[in-house]
């Protein structure tokens, strides 16, 4: 009869490894590129005229965040407040690409609601997005100070998702923050 | 109740006294019984897996042979014409071989999301320089991780997903052999 408890604990273990599957959300999808350096790029910004800088090296010497977003995309308008609610905190540098987006949409976008960033990449053709595995804006990924990307949260950011999830790394990585380059 | 929710072979084992050395024999013939016509059926199932997946494969080769312009699937792809057929039959092929992340049963190929058109012009282009078709897969892994190959290769993270019903097929096959051997 030990086969058949043994059978039962087997069957238990089965049913709780696929409930288990069932409560993850397949849309999450973790990014290839975690531990990794920024891949190479040059864009213009989005204020554009001025000459090139965003550029990798843009994200050196501190920990910052970079969100992907457009002015087409609906829940990035969800998200906004919440980056200007991080960006009033001095927590954090927040760094902006501007995905597959007109220009003067983009200016617009930011007029209206405000911007929390440093500094906007223009990415007009995606380039950027398919070298950062981008698949639904938006997206927020979290560089330290050697421009290695360290975390990625895929979807609006909420108040709740900063103050748990990407908070506590953003400041595990500031106080960690020898920069080994 | 509990007799109707369980897998015929369990009842035996629940409903009657299995501290009997009697009874405990035929339980455990009947439950061998009862494996034995699982083992049937999962040989059944193994057999036709195998056989759908060498049709599949059959139909696959045949038709990354069609040209990608004549695909109704692929009415945007007419400004990706290549001057080779052999081009056009690998651009085809290495569509389908990868997932749309955004509708994710979707092949590259089958979505009209703006990420797989991206991702198709992509592939044209890198076909276009010349690379070769694991150069092309490398790229996207490296960008999308594993999960953008609908047959992901065989790592230590996809070990699991190659191995894991032969493995649940074995540990099937030992708790058979063993209740046999009791």
């Amino acid at each position: 009869m030990h086969v058949i408890a043994f059978l039962w604990l087997f069957l238990f273990f089965l049913a709780v490894v696929l409930r288990q599957g069932l409560s993850l959300d397949p849309r999450r999808l973790p990014s290839a590129l975690i531990n990794k350096p920024l891949p190479d790029f040059n864009l213009a910004t989005v204020e554009g005229g001025a000459p090139i800088r965003f550029t990798q090296k843009t994200f050196l010497g501190k920990v910052s965040l970079l969100n992907v977003w457009a002015s087409w995309c609906a829940s990035c308008q969800t998200e906004h407040p919440v980056l200007m609610k991080i960006a009033k905190t001095h927590e954090v540098n927040i760094y902006g690409l501007d995905y597959k987006d007109k220009r003067a949409d983009a200016h617009r976008w930011l007029k209206t609601l405000g911007n929390p960033y440093v500094d906007v990449g223009f990415d007009e053709q995606g380039s950027l997005g398919i070298d950062l595995g981008v698949y639904g804006t938006p997206e927020t990924y979290i560089i330290d100070q050697d421009g290695i990307i360290r975390y990625k949260w895929v979807g609006p950011l909420t108040d709740a998702v900063w103050e748990q999830e990407l908070l506590p790394i953003v400041q595990k990585l500031t106080r960690g923050g020898v920069s080994t380059s | 109740m509990i007799r109707i929710i369980l897998p015929f072979g369990f009842q035996a084992a629940t409903t009657q006294n299995s501290c009997h050395p009697d009874r405990s024999r035929g339980i455990s013939l009947r439950i061998a019984k009862s494996f034995r016509y699982m083992l049937i059926t999962l040989v059944c199932w193994l057999l036709l897996g195998a056989v759908t997946a060498f049709a599949s494969g059959q139909n696959a080769a045949a038709s990354s042979t069609v040209p990608v312009a004549k695909r109704t699937d692929a009415k945007a792809e007419d400004i990706y014409a290549f001057s080779e057929p052999v081009s056009a039959a690998r651009f085809a092929y290495l569509t389908r071989e990868f997932r749309c992340l955004v509708c994710q049963n979707q092949s590259l190929s089958e979505s009209n999301a703006p990420l797989a058109q991206d991702l198709r012009k992509t592939i044209s282009i890198l076909i276009k320089q010349g690379r070769t078709d694991p150069e092309i897969k490398t790229y996207l892994v490296q960008r999308y991780g594993d999960f953008v190959m609908y047959r992901p290769g065989f790592t230590s993270k996809t070990v699991l997903l190659w191995l894991g019903p032969f493995a649940l097929l074995l540990f099937g096959l030992g708790i058979v052999v063993f209740m046999r051997w009791r």
